[in-house]
């Protein structure tokens, strides 16, 4: 990946790595936390430029970042979560050189021909993810296989309604149950994507 | 943040569909902002399920493709979405969803002859269930309001089977299987209840009018709220929970005004009792105690040390007759 490799190779001493979680926290410790949500925002906001290394790619801005507070002692320019925006930007725009070197505008490094082939599912391999996402709903407990089950249940339509009833009886507002359904759902997700693979 | 993109924006920037200049703006707030990034999940999760569903416009779908399916992760995310919708359908067409209720109607009986079977093991420990004298009342209007709506629900799958045809056949299969198995149930039960009517003369004291319902966990069901309904003559109404998971070996239950959340009655502990394959938990209570409002049954598991872990909920709506 040209100068994003060459950037790769430093390493991130433990000392460095806690103070960048410290910053990143902004004063709330939150057990690595934030780290894994900004690092999947990170990914989803590469995957979302189309790279295919989004992991890699994200995994280096955050090591960037890392390695700048250690060499200042501390990052103002921005606060956190901007500041590592900002350095993704910079990442994105290094790789799309790196990638399409001929036409920077580019912003995708994508084979399309490779979508297609995966789009379906076999219905060996549909069976066998049926199996695994019971068997991973089973490992929830009771009240969060229910508000998942209810949460994604039903035609687009009724949806907006039927959350905002669900959100009433659970006690939590909306914005609050959706976040709660995404961290199940994406959970639930990993579990059966683990299971299928194993 | 002080202004969250609608939902529609937030597609068009999944779809990449927006303006440079636009969609570079969300692109910072998708990273420092938690707001935006956590509506932005959430919309991703139902653009794909809205993909897997079919129920985005042609140009939208085309887009999905050929913009959104471009990484192996987000591949993966549609997949899963596929298995969920299936594994929904399934559960569609389960007997469990069917039995979201079974009203019975009151009939006058001994209140002896009402301590039978699957009722023993209850234990009621508060003065409110002092009189937790009960009996199941399954029969015949049950089980045909049972096959009723078992026919509703395979209509209604049928409807919503169009990608996955293939699936849905053995999903008919299985709902003619529970269809056969439900009349053979009717056929029994409708030939014991005879056969107990001339068996038993019930005394003239001793008389309880007993309404009966079972209420399986609200999130499971179709979306209509059960009727539980009784008269101003109703002693008793019985509730019988089909338990979900059975790591407690004693449970309590709380019914709660969904309104006002304010407990209406309370029970002690609770043993369940086995029927057939299932785990179910029965109890009693005096009608005068509900008035005709929608309730939550909020079941507890009991833990050695005595406190409690809530498992489900079930909704119900009360209706005086």
């Amino acid at each position: 990946m040209g100068q994003t490799s060459k950037k790769q190779d430093w390493t991130a001493t433990e000392q460095a790595f806690r103070r960048f979680l410290q910053w990143l926290d902004e004063g709330q410790d939150s057990s690595g936390e934030r780290y894994l949500e900004m690092r999947q925002r990170l990914v989803r906001y590469f995957e979302r430029k189309q790279c295919v290394a989004a992991d890699d790619l994200a995994d280096e801005t955050l090591s960037r970042v890392v390695r700048r507070l250690e060499e200042e002692g501390t990052i103002t320019d921005a606060p956190p979560a901007r500041y590592c925006y900002t350095v993704a930007k910079f990442v994105f725009l290094e790789h799309l050189r790196v990638v399409h070197p001929e036409a920077s505008g580019q912003d995708s490094d994508f084979d399309s021909a490779a979508i297609a082939a995966d789009s379906h599912l076999p219905d060996q391999t549909a069976e066998k993810r049926l199996d695994c996402l019971d068997h991973c709903l089973q490992q929830l407990i009771t009240v969060e296989r229910d508000l998942i089950l209810e949460y994604y249940r039903g035609e687009q339509g009724e949806k907006i309604q039927r959350r905002r009833e669900l959100a009433e009886r659970l006690a939590l507002s909306t914005n609050a149950l959706s976040i709660r359904a995404c961290r199940i759902r994406d959970r639930l997700e990993g579990c059966v994507t683990k299971c299928a693979q194993s | 943040m002080t202004n969250v993109p609608d939902e529609r924006l937030l597609t068009q920037y999944l779809l990449r569909a927006l303006p440079e200049e636009e969609t570079e703006r969300l692109d910072e707030l998708s990273i420092a902002d938690d707001d935006f990034a956590a509506r932005l999940s959430s919309a991703e999760n139902d653009l794909v399920d809205a993909y897997v569903r079919g129920e985005l416009p042609p140009e939208e779908s085309a887009r999905f493709r050929s913009a959104y399916l471009s990484s192996p992760k987000r591949r993966d995310k549609v997949k899963f979405a596929e298995t969920f919708l299936s594994f929904q359908q399934r559960v569609a067409a389960r007997p469990v969803v069917i039995r979201a209720v079974a009203a019975q109607p009151e009939k006058r009986e001994s209140a002896w002859a009402r301590l039978s079977g699957w009722f023993r093991g209850v234990r009621s420990g508060t003065s409110r269930a002092s009189n937790a004298w009960f009996a199941p009342q399954w029969g015949l209007a049950g089980a045909a309001l049972l096959l009723l709506v078992a026919s509703g629900y395979l209509l209604n799958t049928n409807l919503r089977l169009r990608q996955q045809v293939s699936r849905s056949e053995s999903a008919l299969a299985a709902l003619a299987q529970h269809e056969k198995d439900l009349q053979h149930q009717l056929a029994t039960k409708t030939a014991g209840a005879s056969a107990n009517t001339e068996a038993h003369t019930p005394p003239s004291i001793d008389r309880l009018k007993v309404a009966a319902f079972v209420l399986v966990p609200s999130l499971r069901g179709s979306g209509a709220v059960p009727i539980v309904s009784w008269s101003a003559a109703t002693d008793l109404v019985v509730l019988k929970l089909e338990l979900e998971s059975t790591g407690f070996s004693t449970y309590r239950v709380a019914i709660e005004d969904s309104a006002t959340r304010q407990t209406a009655w309370q029970s002690g502990d609770l043993k369940p009792q086995s029927e057939g394959d299932k785990k179910v938990l029965s109890f009693a209570f005096r009608p005068s105690l509900l008035k005709s409002a929608n309730y939550f049954v909020q079941l507890s598991g009991v833990r050695d040390d005595g406190t409690t872990e809530l498992m489900s909920s079930y909704s119900f709506r009360g209706v005086v007759k």
